[in-house]
């Protein structure tokens, strides 16, 4: 199983999020923004990334762009787990180098094969 | 002449009229054929005149004709003066009037002639565009397109057409959006002017519209930033449900599990009304795009009518669904999440308002140089009534089981706009029977539609 570092704001959302992801074996490191999730990555080296879009102190897309811009951390693949569904919102996050855009709300059963099918494709199974 | 008036019968005498005078000379006064009237020279005396003296009064009477004539002429051309002096003055009125309302008039009004000059620029004009009239009229159009921004290149061309070729006027509205580099916003309305089939100016209206479009931007904002802050707590208590129902928290009584799931299909009701209302705003402010791909409808069509076998055995209901493909449909160019939404739309009726043990029937076959899609159940039906607002916004009938049926009014609505922007069609046919359901129906171009 894989280890995989969750950004999200909202408590009650980060901790479904984590006892979902924890409940299909994965090993989670939790933080509560952006900011966090930039100092996280490269100490933690998780094998994905799962962040919400708006957060205080630094938004999911600025931490997406300071990732990709670190070479230590940069092959981590980064997927968004966001409540804004706007074309141009999915748009943005891709353009910062966002590996898939998932909407919120979401089952935790879609979301565990979902993470499944990301490590596959991204080697990290 | 006459030598003895009393005694000559061609001058009449009333009776008991005393005339002082004997005798006369009488020349007509005539100009031309015309006769203006006579010359009389009367004496108290009888055979006061004699004979030489005729040609003189002749030569007077000529002289007088002339005079007369003369001075007619002089009053005919005075009235008529006074005429022309006043019509010029009631036109002069006439014009300040129409100039004083244009330029009064709170929107932009600037016409351009059949060479395409700039003859009128009124006041609000000005201040619209931000030019001088004084500096604007009578140039060339052309000359002046830079002050417009490029944004304005459609509305001159399309001038310049007009001017060019009128026959390639159709009759046709023009209406563009220009958006300045100052930052203002302007409708532009464009018209041309026909004198009996001759082209002889285009007159534009411009209204600036920036405050109504930073509204539409507000409201779009906030209708997104309302949907988002509603889906955060709607993805705890979804999250949260369903690991319950998952079993991962603990073993679940029977009770438990119905009002979990209870839960669980409000969050989905809310999630669609969310998702619907977004639609809805991106509509309205045209930020919904399609993403033409393309789409294979009957692998669609397939996943629609999996999904809703799945939903009603989840719900315990005994529904029929099937999907009838022609064979060998061609692939098409299509928004392939967009028409799985209208088909979603379409099935979910079928199935919300069929009783159990009915049918829902998802039919795909080509109709001309379209796909025509055919949804057809034996549900409530549509009545007469129902059935003319149905494609209404917020619109839901008010069969008892439209009435228990989770819903917003949206469906059909989004569908029918979705629909019309691939360039298809949208229509039911329903008797309004109970048992006997109802059967929409949707084209879509198998090419993309030319915009």
């Amino acid at each position: 199983m894989a280890k995989i570092l969750v950004a999200e704001d909202e408590r009650d959302i980060r901790d479904l999020i984590a006892f979902t992801l924890r409940f299909a074996g994965h090993e989670v490191v939790a933080v509560g923004n952006g900011a966090e999730a930039v100092e996280a990555a490269p100490v933690e080296m998780p094998d994905l990334i799962l962040m919400d879009v708006r957060m205080p102190r630094m938004t999911g897309y600025e931490a997406c762009q300071q990732i990709k811009a670190d070479d230590r951390v940069k092959h981590i693949p980064v997927v968004f787990l966001s409540a804004k569904g706007q074309e141009s919102e999915i748009q943005t996050g891709f353009s910062v180098g966002a590996s898939e855009y998932l909407l919120k709300p979401f089952a935790p059963m879609e979301l565990t094969e979902k993470i499944k099918e990301l490590l596959v494709k991204f080697g990290n199974a | 002449m006459v030598d003895n008036l009393a005694e000559d019968g061609r001058w009449t005498i009333q009776e008991g009229e005393q005339v002082p005078f004997s005798s006369l000379v009488a020349v007509p006064l005539v100009l031309g054929e015309e006769i203006l009237g006579a010359l009389l020279l009367l004496n108290e005396k009888r055979s006061a005149f004699i004979v030489e003296q005729l040609s003189l009064v002749e030569a007077t009477a000529r002289q007088f004709s002339i005079t007369l004539n003369n001075s007619e002429l002089f009053s005919l051309i005075r009235d008529q003066a006074e005429n022309l002096g006043g019509m010029l003055r009631t036109q002069q009125m006439e014009a300040s009037r129409s100039r004083a309302i244009l330029e009064s008039v709170a929107d932009g009004v600037l016409v351009t002639d059949a060479t395409n000059r700039i003859t009128l620029c009124n006041v609000s004009t000005e201040r619209i565009l931000e030019i001088k009239a004084d500096k604007a009229l009578n140039q060339p159009l052309d000359e002046f397109a830079g002050v417009f921004e490029k944004a304005s290149r459609t509305w001159i061309q399309t001038i310049q057409k007009w001017s060019k070729d009128p026959r390639s006027y159709q009759g046709e509205t023009f209406a563009e959006r220009l958006e300045l580099d100052n930052g203002k916003v302007v409708a532009v309305t464009l018209a041309p002017v026909f004198f009996r089939n001759e082209f002889l100016a285009t007159v534009s209206i411009f209204r600036d519209i920036t405050h109504e479009v930073q509204v539409d931007r507000l409201k779009s904002e906030f209708i997104a930033n309302v949907s988002h802050e509603l889906r955060t707590p709607m993805t705890s208590i979804k999250g949260y449900v369903e690991v319950m129902l998952m079993g991962v928290t603990g073993q679940l009584n029977a009770q438990q599990e119905r009002f979990l799931k209870i839960i669980k299909s409000n969050t989905e009701r809310l999630n669609v009304l969310v998702n619907d209302i977004l639609d809805v705003s991106r509509i309205e402010s045209g930020r919904l795009i399609l993403d033409y791909q393309e789409t294979d409808v009957s692998r669609l069509a397939g996943m629609v009518v999996d999904e809703f076998h799945r939903r009603s055995q989840d719900d315990g209901r005994q529904m029929e669904f099937s999907l009838d493909a022609e064979p060998d449909l061609p692939h098409m160019m299509a928004d392939p999440v967009r028409l799985r939404q209208i088909l979603s739309s379409l099935v979910s009726n079928g199935y919300n308002y069929t009783p159990n043990g009915g049918h829902v029937t998802v039919k795909l076959h080509l109709a001309g140089a379209a796909l025509q899609v055919d949804v057809k159940d034996d549900g409530i039906g549509i009545t007469e009534k129902d059935g003319r607002r149905i494609f209404e916004r917020f619109f839901r009938g008010d069969d008892p089981m439209v009435l228990q049926t989770a819903g917003t009014g949206l469906g059909l609505a989004i569908s029918k706009i979705l629909v019309e922007m691939h360039g298809g069609q949208i229509w039911f046919e329903s008797k309004g029977v109970h048992g006997e359901g109802s059967k929409f129906s949707f084209t879509i171009p198998v090419a993309k539609a030319e915009e």
